[in-house]
């Protein structure tokens, strides 16, 4: 059967439950690929090839004895490795965690478990979160599949080149300042960063603790909607965790959008490349096209993002990672460190006057909503670049010129999806995101498979280049 | 206080040891934060606000 490394769960789940795909084949053709394309692309730290079949066989049996459990049972994910997984070395993408195997799992790694989702292993990453290039100075980049010369987007960078390139089905990540978005971007997959609260954060590494938030990688819309299903909800060992009664996000999908409100920030209009504005010129006309009602609305507020974000995550990451900096500062990559060395010196007045200017942002967000539906901007303002030599500077660029665009969310704590909005001149692809209100997931889900529909990306991942074996 | 020296100084105070070749990189960054404070200005009512300080189900005993 061809091609079932780049099939969405959401086709492969009824071939599964119908016993026309087992998941020791299908998690056998995983782990081939890992095989023969994990030397190139570096996406997986570590590849767990024995428990992984021994979960497969555990999902073909309970299958085959009529005990199937869902959408995700027999579906091979990948975990990004700041995850904490019982008894598998848990890195965080750095090496100062590199011996590091903890006795519990993070919560959602409980629910995916629990819904028979196989894992594949541990994806590589930006170290400890702290950065958007996706770079990794410790382990190695994991580079991007649709031209290994350039930037996966960080920091869950492997969780999206490993959907690009056909290493997993599903992927988790987290998003702190737009660690799932920017590369979801930068690869051409979905990502979403969920309401803050929605989904546990139990047993992540922390990068900032008040940003932090995690939540599903995927191919399409309906799959995002699929593990969104089984990775939200209550988690007591969360105190951040909101305990309220979820829809089924997949109900929402493939409805239409006419008439819903689509409010672009005028502030996300500025400073664009010209690629990212021509295609976010043509994406707005193809969901006018649609019926929705896009119209363009002044944020001023965004304005103060940057400094909030920054200094937040700064001050957070500095506070985390204090007593191991005291020690040993040498340990850290040097990207990272520089992160922490700031939010080292910066000065509590300066991280509350980011809590008030996050305040005012959440004010200003709370106001837009009761006048569109939902927010639309890029995901980022530039094209996807070239690796640079001097990584420690790229990381920092990256990051300044992203935040604006992606950090609002987290520090408002509203929902955000990714989705690919076409390929830039280079050929490789760029990204916008939809943000909603608090818990509006399921509107943002309508709107992204409406935007899907539209097939924004025509080059089929199977198509491009790092997901070709050389041999086969 | 030049910015150099106060990253030397400040790092010190809080026992990190300072690597030279991070300098100018912790430099630019504080540099960015500042430049990135500025549209505050355009917010003269910013104090009216209450820092959004995370109260979480945690420290609810009646929730």
């Amino acid at each position: 059967m061809a091609d079932l490394e780049f099939m969405k769960a959401s086709e492969l789940a009824p071939m599964i439950e119908r016993k026309e795909v087992s998941p020791v084949e299908l998690t056998e053709r995983f782990l081939h690929r890992i095989d023969k394309l994990n030397p190139k692309l570096n996406a997986y730290l570590t590849t767990l090839e024995t428990t992984a079949l021994e979960q497969a066989r555990k999902a073909e049996e309970e299958i085959v004895n009529g005990r199937y459990k869902g959408p995700l049972h027999g579906i091979p994910i990948g975990i990004k490795d700041n995850y904490k997984t019982k008894g598998i070395r848990t890195t965080g993408g750095a090496k100062i965690f590199d011996e590091y195997t903890p006795d519990v799992n993070a919560t959602t790694i409980d629910k995916l478990d629990e819904a028979g989702g196989i894992n594949l292993g541990k994806l590589n990453m930006h170290p400890l979160g702290a950065g958007s290039s996706g770079n990794n100075l410790d382990y190695g980049v994991s580079p991007n599949p649709w031209n290994t010369d350039h930037l996966p987007g960080g920091s869950s960078s492997a969780s999206a080149t490993a959907l690009a390139s056909g290493l997993a089905v599903l992927t988790t990540g987290t998003d702190t300042w737009g660690s799932n978005r920017i590369p979801a971007a930068m690869s051409g997959v979905y990502g979403l960063k969920p309401t803050h609260g929605l989904v546990s954060t139990h047993g992540l590494l922390p990068t900032a603790w008040s940003l932090d938030t995690a939540g599903p990688f995927a191919r399409s819309v309906s799959d995002i909607a699929l593990m969104l299903n089984v990775m939200a909800g209550f988690d007591s060992k969360d105190p951040q965790s909101l305990n309220i009664d979820l829809p089924d996000y997949t109900e929402t999908l493939n409805k239409d959008i006419k008439g819903m409100k689509i409010g672009v920030p005028r502030y996300y209009l500025e400073g664009l490349a010209p690629d990212i504005e021509t295609l976010f010129g043509k994406a707005r006309k193809t969901l006018e096209d649609l019926g929705a009602e896009v119209r363009e609305i002044d944020i001023p507020e965004l304005s103060m993002a940057s400094f909030a974000g920054q200094v937040t995550a700064n001050g957070e990451a500095a506070a985390y990672n204090y007593s191991m900096m005291q020690k040993d500062a040498g340990q850290y990559p040097q990207d990272v460190r520089i992160l922490l060395s700031a939010g080292t010196v910066s000065s509590t007045s300066q991280y509350l006057k980011a809590q008030q200017a996050r305040r005012k942002l959440a004010d200003a967000f709370q106001k837009a909503f009761e006048e569109v539906d939902v927010l639309l901007g890029p995901t980022l303002p530039i094209t996807t670049p070239e690796i640079a030599k001097d990584e420690t500077k790229q990381n920092l660029q990256v990051i300044q010129r992203g935040l604006p665009f992606t950090v609002p969310a987290n520090l408002t704590g509203v929902p955000s999806l990714a989705v690919p909005m076409g390929l830039s001149s280079d050929g490789l692809p760029a990204g916008m995101q939809f943000i909603g209100s608090h818990l509006s997931e399921g509107k943002l889900m309508q709107v992204g498979s409406a935007w899907e529909d539209t097939n924004p990306i025509s080059v089929g991942y199977a198509e491009i280049e790092g997901s070709h074996i050389p041999d086969e | 206080m030049p910015v150099k020296k106060f990253i030397k100084s400040g790092l010190k105070l809080h026992g990190v040891k300072v690597k030279r070749s991070d300098i100018p990189y912790i430099k630019g960054m504080l540099l960015a934060v500042k430049q990135m404070e500025k549209p505050l200005e355009k917010f003269p009512d910013i104090n009216e606000k209450t820092p959004l300080a995370t109260i979480d189900k945690g420290v609810f005993k009646h929730d």
